[in-house]
């Protein structure tokens, strides 16, 4: 077993601070509070036997999002053959190409709710859900969301770019099916 | 516009994640072409959107409690 140079204590204090954090993303990944409840303390028994692992607390947050996606997957796979779906996944990624035909007007945001907005996140295939989220709502950059999902930063890139064109889709659709007008033309 | 950006690009530059020669360049095409500013300022409004679409879900107190038990186990376990 790696001896760690990090002290237990100090250790487990940054960790605990995370909990809200790990909870509140752990509840966007499956979609309600039970899944949420055991991947979150999931998370935390892996964390616990493998601090060793980590080289100092300045990675610690990155870190432990690295181990509930990881948790997260393995259980979505585990139990993806059975009548519940773990990860919450909006559909397949046709993989198009990003570019939206028309600027998205952002102005159009201020007249869409906050609950449209999380609906479009919602229906986005998982991988792009998931390096949006993790660059928007958790602040992430790309290296280091290319760590917590084992992908390549150029991947991590072309993912949130896809997500974020095809939210910009979706909200414009609804914002014309609604009669939100653009301000300009 | 010939020799615009691509999305890609004006998405990573709203991250700051563009290399800092990279997002110079793209910053002085947005300064004379309209349509990348506007694609850049609705990618802007998108991330803050993103970013204040959900409220804070709090673990359960069975959740804290559960953890909290791990780091006490954990502790036990190294001085014993």
């Amino acid at each position: 077993m790696t001896t760690s140079v990090l002290p237990y204590e100090e250790f487990a204090e940054v960790a605990l601070s995370y909990l809200n954090q790990l909870y509140a993303a752990a509840r966007r990944l499956t979609g309600n509070p039970a899944d949420a409840d055991d991947l979150v303390q999931e998370t935390y028994q892996l964390a616990f036997q493998h601090y060793g692992e980590l080289r100092s607390v300045a990675h610690c947050r990155a870190w432990l999002y690295r181990i509930l996606h990881r948790q997260a997957v393995t259980r979505y796979r585990r139990q993806r053959s059975g009548p519940q779906l773990v990860l919450l996944d909006g559909g397949a990624d046709e993989g198009e190409h990003p570019t939206p035909h028309v600027a998205f007007d952002g102005d159009l945001l201020e007249h869409i709710s906050l609950q449209e907005v999380r609906g479009a996140i919602e229906s986005l295939p998982a991988d792009l859900r998931i390096a949006v989220t993790l660059c928007d709502i958790e602040g992430f950059t790309y290296a280091e969301i290319a760590d917590i999902t084992d992908a390549p930063v150029g991947t991590v890139r072309s993912r949130i770019a896809r997500a974020r064109a095809k939210l910009m889709r979706k909200l414009q659709t609804h914002a014309e099916e609604c009669g939100i007008r653009r301000k300009t033309s | 516009m010939s020799g615009c950006p691509a999305f890609e690009e004006l998405s990573a530059l709203t991250d700051g994640d563009l290399s800092r020669a990279r997002a110079v360049e793209v910053r002085q095409h947005l300064a004379r072409c309209e349509p990348c500013r506007r694609q850049v300022d609705g990618l802007s409004a998108l991330k803050r959107a993103v970013g204040r679409a959900y409220d804070s879900e709090l673990p359960s107190p069975t959740v804290r409690r559960a953890v909290a038990a791990g780091v006490a186990k954990q502790r036990r376990r190294r001085t014993s």
